[in-house]
C-alpha cells in the first residue's frame, strides 16, 4: 500500500519544506569536482533497428513463416575486429557513397578497435516514451533523470551549460538546469553581454556601461536578487529566486566557449558536436544530449532507416574525430542508443513497427573497444549472459537498461546520495570495461 | 529473532506517523499478546472468512513482518476486522490492539520468504489520533463511526473502482479522485453517474445496485474524510486587486491596465476585476493567448511558415483539394506577393484548429463545440485551398478574418477532424489511431491511457495470442478503453484525408475493437461515415471533459498543471495540498459547467482563485502543502518580447535607429528567432522542442543581462529623444525628468527639487517595470537613488578629470537616437537642422541606463 514516493513529489517536499536552498546551491560543495569527465549520449529517436547494422541477422527467412529479419544478404555480414556488422545494404536501401564516413563499412572499419556493441538489451516496452525513459534512465518510471542530467549534477552543476541538451529525454529530476543550444550562432553576444559588438576584438567591444558602472550594477542586480529571496514567503517564489541567484551566480565564462566554437556551425548531429565539445573543452558543460529522430519507420523501413544510419554514423564519426582534435577521447564516454528496436521481420508496408529488443554501442573513455557484449538469438529475442563472463548463458541474466546504468553510474563515480535517492535495483555488470 | 513486539511497535509507529488519524470500529480488535497476532475475521479470495495468527518478526534490517502460523476459519457471525486484496497483496488491519492496550490501524504487504506466507509491515497509525492531528485533513476509512460498516461496499470499491480512483479514493493518474470531487456531494447525481458510466469502458459491470452501493460508499467516505480547503487558502496572503489586475492584464493581453480598468477595480474591488477581466477578453490578443495556451497541447503551430515552408500547405494534396495550391500560377520566377500570399494561406491553413478554439471562445459558445463543430474555420486564403466558396468576408484581404465554412463531402468533428491534428498526431496501418486516441483521451478527456496500472508482458510483443490487444487481459486493459475510440478515427486515413469507411476497399481492421467510447458501441445508423463526429458528441456531456479544459487552462494561466493525484503512498501534506486544490478546481469547473461552458468564465474563475492570486504564505509551517503554490513563473520568449514591447514600445531588434528597416522586412525580434535567442531562452517550435524550459539556466541568465543592458541603452535615449523632438506621446519610462533633471546645480549643490523628481521617477520606474508599489520610505528605493548617484558622481568626476571629454561625454553610438524609430524620418529644428541625442554630457543619461538595465534584469521583470 505504501508506494514508493514519486522521486518529484519528494522534491517538492524538501522544496516546500524551506529547503530549496539546500538543492541546487549545496550540491555544488558537496559533489563538486571540475569536470574533467564528459558524457555524450546520442539518442536515434523513434526506434533503431539494430539488425541492419550492429546486430545482423541477414536474409535467411524466419521458421514461423513471417519471412527474414533483414532483406540484406547473410553474405554481407562481415566482421571489424571483433565487431560483426553489415557491410552492405538491401534493394530497398538509399545507399550512402562509398566515401561517406557513415556507411557501414567505413564506420566500422575505422571504429571498431575503441567501440563497444551491446546487443541484447531488453527495454520492456515498445512505447516511445516509455522506452526512450528506460534507455537514458535506466527507469521505466518517470521522475528520474537522464544519465546526462545525473552526471552533469554529480560533477559541476554550477557550470552554466552543465547539461547541454539538443532533446530526446532529457528529464532533470530538477538537479541540475538543462539548456538548449542548438542552432545558434549567437554565443558571443551571450559571452559579451555589455558589449554592443560582441565579435569585435576586446579594445573594440563598444561596451554599453563603462566597465566600473557595469560591476556597479552587477552587484545591484545580485543584491537585489538576495533580498527578495529573504523576504520571500510562498515556497514557489522563494525556489525561482534561487535559480535564478544560481545560474547568475558566478561567471558564466562564455567567452571560454566562444573562442572553442569553430566560426560557422555545422548541421544536425555534427552542429550539436561541435557545441558539445567545445564546451567540454572550455569546461562549462559536463554532458551533452545529441538527438536526431526519423527512426520510427512503420513504412518503407529500409529505404528510410539507412538514411537516419548514415546521418548518425556520419555525426558520431565527426564527434569522434572532434574529441580526438581536442584530445578528449579519454575524457569523453559516448553512448549511442535509441527507444527499443525494431520487429524482426518486415509488415505489409514494407516497414518495421516496435520491437523491445534493442542494441546500444558505447566508445571513448572508460570503454573497452572491439567487443560485442549481449547477443540475441535469431528471432532477435535476447539471449541471457552471464552476469561475470558476459558470455551467453541460459542461468545467466537478460540485459535491461537497468544494469547499464548501474554500470554507468559506478563508472562515473556518483555519489551514493544522487544514487539511493534515483535507486536503480539492479547487480553491477560491468559491460564497459 | 523473535520477541515481544509493544515496544518494537510502538518505534515503527513513530517513525511511520505522518499526522493522519485513521478510525475503524473496532467490534473485533486484533490482539497483540506475547508476539502474537490474532485477526478474529478477514475475508480472503476462494478461502472465504479466515482467522489467522501470526507471529511478530523483525529482521536484523529493522523491518517488521507478520509470519503466519495459523489459519482458521473465522467464528461464525464473526464481523470483519481485516481486509485482505489479493491482487495489490495488502492486508489491512482496522484495529490492531497492542499489549499496552494501544490501537493502531496497520497495513502490511505479502512479502513471502520461501514457503514462509509473510507480511511486511507498511504503515501503523495511531486510532487515537483521529481529529488530533495536526493537519487540517481528517482521514478516516474503515468501518469507523465516522464511516459506519461499509466494510463490504469498501471490497466492491476497490475490486471496480480502486484501481482507477485508489484505494483511499486520493486518486491516481489515470482517475481522479473521490473526495471533494465534482458530483461527490449528492447521492442521486453520483450514483446516476456510476451507473451510466462506471468503470470506465466496462460500465456494465457495475449494475443499478452496485453504483448505489458504491456513490453510498463515495458519499460516506467524503463525510469521513472531513477535507477543509479554507484552512489550507487561508494559509496564503494574497495579492491586492490591483496587483492582480497588472498581473491579469499582462498575462491576458500583454498589456497594462487601462485607467477604467483600474478606476473599476480601485471602485469595486473584486467585483470590479472581474468586470475588467471582462473587458480584457475581448481583446483579440486575449484570444491569441488562448490559442498559444492550447498550441502547447496541441502543437499544431508546427506546421506555420516559420517553422516550414508550406508546412500546412502540404498536408493537403491535388486529388482531394484540386485548388488547394491556387496562389502558384506555374510562374518560373516567384514574386514577393507569390511568396507572401502562400505564406498567409499556409498560415491560416496551420492555424485552423486554434482560430476554431478562439471562435468558439470569442462568441461565448461552449468549449464543447471545439470538437463538435461542424464547420472549419477559414480566411479568405484558406477557403481557396479547402475550394469552400461562396463565404462572406467583411474584407477579405484582412487575413485575421476568419469565418465558419465546410468542405464539401466532409463530415466536420472540429479538432478531431482538421487535418493540421490529424497529422500532428499521425498514424500508420500497424498504430491504427491509437496515438491519436491516446492524444484524444489526454487532451480532452484529461486521462493518460498510458498510466492505467498493467503490467505489460515480459517480451512487449505478444506473438502468442492471436489477437493480443483482446485475448490478453494485459493488453486488453488499456486496448479495451483505447481501441474503440481509435476505431471512430477509421474514416480518416495517415494523412488525415477523408475516407468513408462505406468506399474503404479492404474495411476496418476486423481484429479491432469496434467504434465506440466509454463502454457505449457507436450506433452505425448516421455515423457510419461520421464516427468522429460521434465520439465528439459524446466527449462533449463527458464530465471528463470539463475536467480536461480546466487543466489546460490552469496550465496557462499559471505555467504549471493541476497536482497530480498523490496516490495511496502519499504523505498527509501531499495529500492536504491536492485536495485543497481540486477542492477549488472543482468549484471553478462546475461554474465552468453551469455557465454552458464558457471558457471566459473559466479564465476569469480562476484568476479570482487564491491559489492564482498566491503572493505569500502566512503559516510558515504550510510550506509543505504550498510548495508549487502560486501563478508566477518564468516569461517565456513570445511573453517576455510582448512585455518588452507593452513596457518601451518596441522590441528587441537592435539600434532603434534602424528599427524601422527591420520591421519593415518583417524580420522576427530576438526572442521570436530560432536562430537568435528563441531556443536559447527556452521557447519551442511545437515539434522538435515541444517543452517549453520552465526554469533558467546559464545561458538564459546571459540573455537576460544582454537584454536588460540592450534595452536600457535603446530605451533611455530614446525616451529622452523624443522628449526633445516634442512626442511626448512616445514617453513612457520618464514622466517627471528630463535629459537634463540633475540633482545638482551648476555650482555643485544639490537640487532639492530636482532631487524630489528624481526620486519621484525611480519610485514610478519600480511600479511601471516591475509592478511594485512602493510606500516612499521603502528601501528598495534608496537601494536605487544610490545606484543611480553612484553612477552620476563616478560619472561626473570622470568627465571632470578627462583631458579628452569627448570621450567621456558621447553616448555609445548604438544608445544614440537620431531618427524616428517607426518612419527612419529625421526630426528637424527650427533651423532646420536633424536633432539627434548622441551627447550626454552630465553623465545624467548614462545614470538612467543603470537604473533602467538594473530594474529590468530583475527577478519581477523576467518573471510574472
Amino acid at each position: 500500500m505504501k508506494k514508493e514516493l514519486d522521486r518529484r513529489r519528494f522534491l517538492q517536499v524538501l522544496l516546500g519544506a524551506g529547503l530549496s536552498a539546500t538543492l541546487p546551491m549545496q550540491l555544488t560543495p558537496v559533489y563538486a569536482a571540475s569536470p574533467s569527465r564528459f558524457w555524450i549520449t546520442v539518442n536515434a529517436g523513434g526506434g533503431w533497428d539494430p539488425t541492419l547494422f550492429i546486430d545482423p541477422k541477414g536474409d535467411v527467412p524466419r521458421s514461423d513463416g513471417r519471412g527474414p529479419v533483414n532483406a540484406y544478404a547473410t553474405s554481407v555480414i562481415k566482421k571489424a575486429g571483433n565487431i560483426t556488422y553489415a557491410s552492405g545494404y538491401s534493394l530497398d536501401s538509399e545507399v550512402p557513397a562509398t566515401t561517406s564516413p557513415g556507411h557501414f563499412e567505413n564506420f566500422f572499419q575505422k571504429h571498431y578497435p575503441h567501440l563497444l556493441v551491446i546487443n541484447g538489451i531488453d527495454t520492456e516496452t515498445n512505447n516511445h516514451e516509455s522506452g526512450s525513459r528506460f534507455v537514458w534512465s535506466g527507469k521505466l518510471e518517470d521522475g528520474y533523470p537522464s544519465f546526462s542530467a545525473l552526471a552533469a549534477a554529480a560533477a559541476a552543476p554550477e557550470q552554466p551549460l552543465a547539461f547541454i541538451s539538443n532533446g530526446g529525454f532529457d528529464e532533470t529530476a530538477s538537479l541540475v538546469a538543462s539548456a538548449r543550444v542548438s542552432g545558434s550562432n549567437t554565443f558571443q553576444q551571450l559571452a559579451y553581454p555589455n558589449a554592443s559588438s560582441p565579435s569585435s576584438e576586446p579594445q573594440s567591444r563598444n561596451p554599453y556601461f563603462d566597465a566600473t558602472v557595469y560591476s556597479w550594477i552587477e552587484q545591484a542586480r545580485a543584491a537585489r536578487l538576495q533580498r527578495l529571496q529573504q523576504k520571500a514567503t510562498l515556497p514557489l517564489i522563494k525556489q525561482q529566486l534561487q535559480e535564478l541567484m544560481t545560474v547568475r551566480g558566478e561567471n558564466n565564462n562564455l567567452n571560454r566557449l566562444v573562442q572553442a566554437l569553430p566560426s560557422r556551425l555545422a548541421n544536425g548531429i555534427s552542429g550539436q558536436a561541435e557545441i558539445a565539445v567545445a564546451a567540454f573543452s572550455s569546461g562549462l558543460a559536463v554532458s551533452a544530449n545529441l538527438s536526431m529522430g526519423g527512426f520510427d519507420t512503420h513504412g518503407t523501413h529500409d529505404r528510410s532507416h539507412t538514411r537516419q544510419l548514415t546521418e548518425l554514423l556520419t555525426g558520431i564519426d565527426y564527434l569522434w574525430d572532434l574529441l580526438v582534435k581536442n584530445n578528449l577521447q579519454d575524457k569523453v564516454t559516448v553512448l549511442i542508443g535509441s527507444d527499443f528496436g525494431r520487429t524482426p521481420f518486415y509488415n505489409s508496408n514494407k516497414g518495421k513497427d516496435h520491437w523491445n529488443v534493442t542494441s546500444v554501442m558505447a566508445m571513448g573513455a572508460g570503454v573497452r573497444g572491439n567487443r560485442v557484449v549481449g547477443a540475441t538469438d535469431s528471432l532477435v529475442e535476447a539471449r541471457k549472459i552471464n552476469s561475470v563472463t558476459l558470455e551467453p548463458d541460459d542461468k545467466g541474466i537478460i540485459l535491461t537498461p537497468k544494469h547499464l546504468h548501474v554500470a554507468l553510474r559506478t563508472m562515473a563515480g556518483i555519489p551514493t546520495t544522487l544514487t539511493s535517492r534515483f535507486n536503480i535495483q539492479a547487480p553491477l555488470v560491468n559491460v564497459f570495461g | 529473532m523473535r520477541h515481544s513486539c509493544s515496544l518494537l511497535l510502538k518505534l515503527v509507529v513513530l517513525l511511520l506517523l505522518q499526522g493522519v488519524g485513521l478510525s475503524t470500529a473496532h467490534a473485533a480488535p486484533a490482539i497483540l499478546k506475547d508476539g502474537i497476532l490474532k485477526i478474529p475475521r478477514v475475508d480472503v479470495d476462494t478461502l472465504g472468512a479466515m482467522s489467522p495468527q501470526f507471529q511478530f518478526e523483525k529482521a536484523v534490517t529493522g523491518e517488521v513482518y507478520l509470519v503466519l502460523i495459523k489459519l482458521d476459519p473465522a467464528a461464525s457471525g464473526e464481523s470483519v476486522s481485516a481486509l485482505y486484496n489479493g491482487k495489490s497483496g495488502t492486508l489491512e488491519v482496522f484495529d490492531l490492539q497492542a499489549t499496552d492496550g494501544t490501537h493502531f490501524f496497520a497495513v502490511f504487504k505479502y512479502a513471502p520468504l520461501g514457503n514462509v506466507v509473510r507480511f511486511k509491515l507498511t504503515e501503523a497509525l495511531p486510532l487515537s489520533a483521529i481529529n488530533t492531528g495536526s493537519s487540517n485533513t481528517q482521514t478516516t476509512t474503515g468501518t469507523s463511526s465516522g464511516l459506519g460498516d461499509h466494510s463490504a461496499q469498501k471490497i466492491e470499491y476497490d475490486k471496480k473502482c480502486g484501481g482507477c480512483h485508489g484505494e483511499q479514493g486520493l486518486g491516481t493518474a489515470i482517475g481522479p479522485t473521490i473526495i471533494a470531487c465534482a458530483t461527490c456531494n449528492s447521492l442521486s447525481v453520483l450514483e446516476s453517474y456510476i451507473d451510466k458510466n462506471m468503470p470506465l469502458g466496462q460500465p456494465g459491470s457495475c449494475d443499478a445496485l452496485c453504483a448505489k452501493e458504491m456513490a453510498n460508499y463515495i458519499i460516506a467516505l467524503n463525510a469521513a474524510k472531513k477535507v477543509n480547503p479554507e484552512k489550507t487558502v487561508n494559509e496564503l496572503s494574497l495579492m491586492n486587486t490591483s496587483q492582480a489586475l497588472r498581473k491579469a492584464s499582462m498575462q491576458l493581453v500583454n498589456r497594462l491596465p487601462t485607467e477604467t480598468e483600474i478606476a473599476l477595480t480601485q471602485a469595486n474591488g473584486e467585483a470590479g476585476l472581474a468586470t475588467a477581466l471582462s473587458l480584457m477578453m475581448t481583446e483579440p490578443a486575449f484570444y491569441e493567448r488562448i490559442g498559444e495556451f492550447f498550441n502547447f497541447y496541441l502543437l499544431t503551430d508546427k506546421y506555420l511558415s516559420k517553422n516550414e515552408s508550406e508546412g500546412a500547405v502540404r498536408l493537403l494534396n491535388k486529388t482531394d483539394f484540386p485548388n488547394y495550391r491556387w496562389f502558384d500560377d506555374g510562374a518560373k520566377d516567384k514574386t514577393e506577393a507569390y511568396y507572401k500570399t502562400r505564406d498567409i494561406t499556409n498560415d491560416a491553413l496551420a492555424r485552423e484548429p486554434l482560430e476554431l478554439i478562439k471562435y468558439v471562445v470569442k462568441n461565448n459558445r461552449p468549449m464543447s463545440e471545439i470538437l463538435t463543430a461542424n464547420y472549419v474555420m477559414v480566411n479568405s486564403y484558406s477557403a481557396r485551398s479547402y475550394g469552400i466558396s461562396g463565404l462572406q468576408f467583411a474584407n477579405p484581404n484582412d487575413t485575421t478574418e476568419f469565418v465558419e465554412g465546410k468542405i464539401t463531402g466532409i463530415p466536420h468533428a472540429g479538432i478531431l477532424t482538421s487535418p493540421m491534428f490529424l497529422n500532428r498526431y499521425p498514424t500508420t496501418y500497424t498504430n491504427r489511431n491509437r496515438g491519436r486516441a491516446r492524444v484524444v483521451f489526454d487532451y480532452f478527456l484529461d486521462t493518460d491511457i498510458l498510466a492505467i496500472d498493467g503490467a505489460r508482458p515480459g517480451n512487449a510483443v505478444d506473438l502468442v495470442n492471436p489477437v493480443p490487444t483482446i485475448d490478453n487481459p494485459d493488453c486488453s486493459k488499456c486496448h479495451g478503453v483505447l481501441d474503440p475510440v481509435a476505431s471512430t478515427f477509421q474514416n480518416f486515413d495517415e494523412r488525415g484525408l477523408f475516407r468513408p469507411t462505406r468506399l474503404s476497399r479492404n474495411g476496418w481492421f476486423p481484429d479491432m475493437e469496434a467504434r465506440g467510447f466509454a463502454g457505449k458501441l457507436m450506433p452505425l445508423g448516421g455515423y457510419i461515415d461520421n464516427s468522429l463526429g460521434w465520439l465528439a458528441k459524446e466527449i462533449a456531456v463527458d464530465p471528463r471533459f470539463p475536467r480536461a479544459m480546466v487543466r489546460i487552462m490552469v496550465r496557462g494561466l499559471t505555467g504549471k498543471e493541476p497536482l497530480r493525484a498523490p496516490g495511496e503512498g502519499a504523505s498527509t501534506s501531499e495529500t492536504t495540498a491536492y485536495l485543497a486544490e481540486r477542492a477549488q478546481l472543482n468549484q471553478i469547473e462546475q461554474r465552468f459547467v453551469a455557465d454552458n461552458m464558457n471558457l471566459k468564465t473559466l479564465v476569469r474563475e480562476i484568476i479570482l482563485s487564491p491559489y492564482w492570486q498566491a503572493a505569500g504564505l502566512i503559516d510558515p509551517g504550510a510550506s509543505v502543502q504550498h510548495s508549487t503554490t502560486g501563478s508566477v513563473s518564468l516569461l517565456g520568449p513570445e511573453k517576455l518580447n510582448a512585455k518588452l514591447k507593452a513596457m518601451v514600445g518596441f522590441e528587441w531588434r537592435g539600434t532603434l535607429d534602424s528599427y524601422h528597416k527591420n520591421v519593415k522586412n518583417e524580420w522576427e525580434a530576438r526572442l521570436l528567432n530560432k536562430n537568435y535567442f528563441q531556443q536559447i531562452y527556452g521557447g519551442t517550435d511545437s515539434d522538435s522542442v515541444a517543452k517549453p524550459l520552465t526554469s533558467p539556466n546559464g545561458l538564459m541568465g546571459a540573455v537576460q543581462a544582454r537584454l536588460a543592458n540592450e534595452m536600457a541603452c535603446y530605451a533611455v535615449p530614446n525616451e529622452f529623444y523624443y522628449q526633445q523632438v516634442g512626442r511626448t506621446d512616445m514617453v513612457r519610462l520618464f514622466p517627471f525628468v528630463t535629459q537634463t533633471t540633475s540633482p545638482y546645480n551648476a555650482d555643485g549643490k544639490v537640487n532639492q527639487a530636482n532631487v524630489n523628481l528624481i526620486k519621484q521617477n525611480i519610485r514610478f520606474l519600480h511600479g511601471y517595470l516591475l509592478g511594485e508599489e512602493l510606500a516612499e520610505d521603502d528601501p528598495e528605493l534608496r537601494v536605487t537613488e544610490r545606484l543611480f548617484i553612484d553612477v552620476l558622481d563616478y560619472g561626473r568626476a570622470s568627465i571632470a578629470k578627462s583631458t579628452k571629454k569627448w570621450e567621456w561625454t558621447g553616448l555609445p553610438w548604438a544608445c544614440g537616437r537620431r531618427v524616428d524609430m517607426t518612419t527612419g524620418t529625421e526630426y528637424k529644428n527650427a533651423a532646420g537642422q536633424a536633432i539627434k541625442l548622441e551627447q550626454d554630457p552630465n553623465y545624467l543619461i548614462r545614470s538612467w541606463m543603470a537604473v533602467v538595465a538594473y530594474l529590468m534584469a530583475d527577478y519581477r521583470f523576467v518573471y510574472e
